[in-house]
């Protein structure tokens, strides 16, 4: 399969008046297209950094960043704008959904950024919050907000999801919830998105089909999961 | 540690808590100085009035004998009376040093009772030089004059009066009450200090010479004067002296000195006589003649026993010493000599410096009250806004154990201290900034001397309850989220959410809107307060800009109709008093015969007390003009619409202003009660019209009218077409001043570009308020939308149309907060030009569609602007920060 991201002497550093902080240290990474990916790593790994990079949140301090095969790392903010907004879904720990929108308008939201034709009736079904279109955020569970936070992101059917922690803040039950939904993204006939996690949690990493361990803004390790779990057998 | 925490909180939310601060500190400044500089003003003048007693009533008679004196005096109610003699003269002044070139001004002269020693009404404030002595050989020169054209004592004035002149030693340079504010004539609207100088000395250095050719000029002495050759021929024909005095002057005083009269009789009727011929002709005429007993004193100071009220402390007064001056003022009227009382009231020094007085308290009132007002909206707005967002550290504290009692007295210290430091400062400012400088200002036309602002109780009652309300609003700001347990407030705040309010509707219209349109729908309705805060913060700043336009355009309105719509003429002479027929013609004939009679008189008012006002005799030829109600111009022989030609002809038809019928109940249906000045003669006569004039509230009436009740018409004023701008009254025989209605319009400019110069100043500082709150507000929403915002940015959302959803609602803002704020300027004006200029002035706003274009531009414009400067802010988010910040 073609690769989806590429890192090329990825490094990041964070300047605080004489003090440098390197979060990302010349990193090279590879991921193909249609996994489910699991970044794993201590409280400031790196991890989030990683991810903000291949979401064009932010730009490297050198290297490249090759997504979708369009080196996004000299970006300007409105060409990242426009790639964010077509090529990528977000999901964060907490959600980030309009309090003031209602679950259909939250996820009818991506209509305002995007030329690509939307079903976010669909997505909220396939979420399976199809009883809940014209409830608020507030009336709703963590999960559930999760949940539309998924469809928000799945709706314009974005070649690539990023999930920062996004069971970190749900019980165990919602939490495999969201990773079914998560892990469906991959199959073919869902469009073989690329999936990629970052959590702390080692347990997410059983059902991920490739591993990445990050330490010290450095990639540890990268493991291919040959028989990835099923989310119901993990033991939470 | 606490306390600790509160420094480095108002160090990292320094913006907001600079704009409480500076917000507290500006209107405390503006209470404080608007208050301090008039309060200053009455309590000086109380002070002075006081001091230096200040008369209570003037009286008028033809010359107050010695013993009409002590006929006043025993008026019951009466504690001292002195009489004088006024006159206008011109004065030349000759600097003792010859330090500068001696130059010629009008002054006048006030001539005092000879037998005075001491002033006892209307005292001398010595400035300078010696104190009064009544035998003393010199003069004593108003304060302002004298400074204003550095006269000090030992230079001289000499005075002249018709042909007579004397020249006197400045010997004290004084200020005295009822000079406090003067002008050379009611011409002038605002007396350049150098221009005009008066001056008080003792009766017994009067010009004696005048005083002479005024006896000279009676009828007993012409009838002599005319009889001279024949009496020196029945001399020549033997006939004795004696036998000439009985026979041919019987009622002469037998000890006349016949001889000695007609010797001199010749340089009399020839005016080749000095003064001393002139008094040997006189004495010898006249044996019993004293110098002395000749002296005219057609005035009269009137002090009344006990305080009078006083322009700061009149609230105190129960009316009781009013009610004590009426009795008096009706017992005076029995004295024979008396012609006339006035009050206080009818002292223009006093009158204007009171109408100067209060006229600052109802704009600065009005002014202070918006400022407190928009302060204490960015206050609660801002306060609510910061102890929210402590919500987390809340409940920490009180996680941590700590009561609730310590953490409300932690943050309402936030709050006290802050504001605390705030009313100290604006005291500080206040008081040497807006309080000297706009009492300095004012004191560039009165005469007061040692007063200055005064601090009254009322600022620091307003300065206690500024404190108070911050430190309530940071308790109410607090109470909330201290009376959630502790577990709840560790938790974010819910929002509420009303599903059927309107704008909240999933389905219907709502979902047929655009997102931007939805989005900001229900964010406005879900922070009301801050929604409504921005709506009064923006009205006010419009209503501001709409005031301070609209006040120019309602002065030049003003203008206007004064200078255009009344006074039609080019240029008006007002003639000498003592003006001959043989002038009179000779005006006529040369600049028309437009003339008014302005006549004193007394009338009673709809409660039935005794006023002073005048009646214009008009016969101008419509070149001063009455207005009708909508300001349409008048001539008064045409009347006004609504009153017949018989109507406004018949005897003693008066005319009347609008705003003298409301300020002194008068019923238009009913005959008003009046009579002239001097006169006993009461009149009861209909009102015939009602008119309007912007500043002038008396009476007016036709030629034919007043000619009816068989008054004699006495023109003292001309008016003309011709323009007499380059020429003085000392050209024209017969002529005190001559004004044009191009000066005069140039005065009442100048004067009340010095108004608005003041309200512009407050109207600037209410409106960098106003910004300051814009600006805050928009901060505010930018930080609570923040999280919001950066969700859209991950999104995908482009900077411009975040930047469109942002602006969009503050837009919004801005406009409902213009339709509120443009009305609310128009009305504020208006108020003010009706009810805060004071009572003499009929004026009403009169905005140019421009001033609420320029408000409607500016309030929007600065509006977009601040938007969209605080939006630059979301191009640099860091939208991970920002999202992880939220959580």
């Amino acid at each position: 399969m073609a690769d989806k991201v590429i890192l090329k002497d990825v490094s990041k550093i964070y300047k605080t008046g004489e003090t440098e902080y390197r979060a990302l240290d010349h990193v090279d990474l590879n991921i193909e297209e249609g996994r489910f990916v699991v970044i794993l790593g201590p409280s400031g790994a790196g991890k989030s950094t990683l991810l903000n990079l291949i979401g064009g949140m932010d730009n490297p301090t050198s290297g490249d960043v090759i997504v979708n095969g369009e080196n996004i790392s000299k970006y300007s903010d409105r060409k990242l704008s426009d790639f964010r907004a077509h090529s990528i879904g977000f999901i964060f720990q907490f959600y980030n959904i309009l309090p003031s929108l209602t679950v259909l308008e939250n996820v009818e939201l991506v209509k305002e950024i995007t030329k690509t034709k939307v079903d976010a009736k669909q997505a909220i079904r396939d979420v399976g919050l199809e009883k809940h279109f014209y409830k608020f955020p507030n009336q709703m569970s963590g999960g559930e907000q999760q949940r539309v936070s998924i469809a928000r992101a799945i709706a314009k059917n974005p070649a690539l999801l990023l999930c920062d922690e996004p069971t970190g803040a749900l019980d165990s039950n919602t939490g495999a919830m969201i990773l079914k939904i998560l892990k469906r993204q991959c199959d073919a006939d869902r469009g073989s998105n690329t999936v990629i996690v970052v959590t702390h949690n080692a347990l997410i990493a059983d059902v991920a089909d490739v591993v990445i361990r990050v330490k010290n803004g450095h990639i540890e390790s990268v493991t291919e999961n040959e028989n990835p779990m099923n989310i119901d057998d993990v033991s939470w | 540690m606490l306390l600790r925490k509160m420094l480095r909180d108002i160090r990292h939310n320094f913006t907001q808590f600079v704009t409480i601060f500076a917000m507290v500190a500006v209107a405390m400044a503006v209470y404080v100085g608007v208050k301090s500089y008039g309060d200053g003003l009455k309590v000086s003048v109380d002070k002075v009035y006081e001091q230096q007693n200040m008369p209570d009533l003037w009286l008028m008679g033809s010359g107050f004998s010695e013993n009409d004196m002590k006929e006043i005096r025993a008026v019951e109610g009466v504690a001292d009376a002195m009489r004088y003699l006024s006159l206008s003269m011109t004065g030349e002044i000759t600097y003792a040093d010859g330090r500068k070139e001696t130059f010629s001004v009008p002054m006048e002269g006030n001539f005092l009772d000879i037998k005075q020693k001491t002033v006892s009404v209307n005292r001398f404030q010595l400035i300078e030089g010696r104190g009064y002595d009544p035998d003393a050989d010199g003069l004593w020169l108003g304060r302002m004059f004298a400074e204003a054209r550095d006269i000090h004592p030992g230079d001289r004035i000499k005075l002249t009066y018709e042909d007579a002149e004397i020249e006197k030693e400045v010997l004290g340079i004084i200020s005295v009450p009822d000079h406090v504010y003067v002008t050379q004539d009611s011409t002038v609207l605002f007396q350049e200090a150098k221009d005009f100088g008066w001056v008080y000395m003792s009766m017994r250095y009067f010009p004696r010479e005048a005083m002479y050719d005024k006896i000279i000029e009676s009828d007993a002495m012409q009838g002599f004067l005319s009889a001279r050759d024949s009496l020196w021929a029945l001399h020549d024909m033997g006939m004795s002296w004696r036998d000439i005095l009985v026979t041919q002057l019987g009622e002469m005083d037998p000890d006349t000195d016949l001889e000695t009269a007609l010797e001199l009789a010749d340089d009399i009727a020839n005016e080749t006589a000095g003064e001393e011929k002139k008094h040997d002709f006189i004495k010898a005429l006249d044996p019993h003649f004293n110098v002395e007993k000749a002296y005219t004193y057609p005035m009269v100071y009137v002090d009344v026993e006990g305080d009078a009220p006083g322009i700061y402390k009149d609230h105190m007064d129960d009316g009781s010493f009013e009610k004590k001056t009426d009795r008096v003022k009706n017992a005076l009227y029995e004295v024979d000599a008396v012609d006339s009382v006035t009050g206080r009231d009818s002292c223009s020094s006093y009158v204007y410096y009171k109408s100067e007085a209060e006229e600052g308290d109802t704009y600065s009132g009005m002014f202070t009250a918006l400022f407190l007002f928009i302060a204490s909206l960015s206050v609660v707005t801002t306060m609510n806004r910061f102890v929210k967002k402590q919500r987390m550290q809340i409940g920490a504290m009180k996680a941590l154990g700590f009561r609730n009692s310590k953490i409300y007295r932690h943050y309402i210290s936030y709050g006290f201290f802050v504001s605390i430091v705030g009313v100290v400062l604006g005291f500080v400012i206040g008081l040497p900034t807006l309080g000297v400088g706009f009492y300095n200002m004012e004191m560039d036309m009165f005469d007061i001397v040692g007063g200055g602002i005064y601090v009254g109780t009322d600022s620091y009652i307003v300065a206690a309850l500024i404190v108070v309300m911050v430190t309530l609003v940071t308790y109410f700001s607090s109470r909330k989220i201290l009376s959630e347990p502790a577990a709840q407030t560790l938790r974010l705040e819910v929002p509420k959410i009303k599903q059927k309010k309107t704008g909240e509707k999933p389905n219907g219209i709502m979902s047929h809107l655009p997102f931007a349109v939805k989005w900001n729908l229900r964010d406005v309705a879900r922070s009301k307060a801050r929604t409504i805060m921005g709506v009064v913060g923006i009205a006010g700043s419009a209503l501001l800009i709409v005031m301070a336009y609209g006040m120019e355009d309602s002065m030049q309105h003003y203008l206007d109709w004064e200078f255009s719509g009344i006074l039609r003429f080019n240029s008006r002479l007002t003639f000498d008093s003592d003006i001959t027929n043989l002038e009179k013609s000779d005006l006529y004939r040369k600049y028309g015969t437009a003339t008014t009679q302005t006549v004193p008189i007394e009338y009673y008012d709809g409660n039935g007390m005794l006023q002073t006002s005048a009646i214009m005799v008009n016969d101008s030829d419509g070149m001063i003009a009455l207005c009708d109600h909508n300001q349409g111009s008048h001539d008064i022989n045409e009347g006004i619409p609504g009153a017949t030609y018989s109507d406004i002809m018949a005897p003693g038809a008066l005319f009347v202003t609008e705003k003298l019928v409301a300020n002194k109940h008068l019923d238009v249906e009913k005959k008003l009660r009046w009579h002239i000045l001097g006169n006993d003669d009461w009149y009861e006569t209909d009102i015939a019209a009602v008119n309007r004039d912007p500043q002038t509230q008396q009476f007016a009436m036709t030629r034919m009218a007043f000619e009816g009740l068989g008054e004699d018409y006495e023109p003292d004023t001309l008016y003309t077409q011709m323009d007499l701008s380059g020429m003085d009254d000392e050209d024209i025989d017969g002529v005190s001043a001559i004004s044009t209605s191009a000066s005069l319009r140039e005065q009442t400019s100048g004067m009340l570009n010095m108004i608005s110069g003041m309200l512009g100043l407050f109207i600037g500082v209410a409106g960098a308020l106003g910004f300051i709150i814009i600006y805050n507000m928009g901060l505010l929403s930018m930080n609570e939308k923040m999280y919001q915002f950066s969700t859209m940015k991950v999104l995908g959302f482009k900077f411009l149309k975040i930047v469109k959803i942002y602006t969009m609602q503050n837009v919004w803002i801005t406009l409902a907060g213009i339709v509120f704020g443009l009305p609310g300027g128009f009305l504020f004006t208006d108020y003010m030009f009706r009810y805060a200029i004071g009572e003499d002035y009929d004026f009403n706003a009169y905005i140019e569609p421009s001033a609420y274009l320029i408000a409607l531009a500016g309030t929007l414009g600065v509006m977009v602007f601040t938007s969209i400067f605080l939006a630059m802010g979301l191009k640099k988010i860091d939208m991970v920060a920002s999202l992880k910040a939220n959580e």
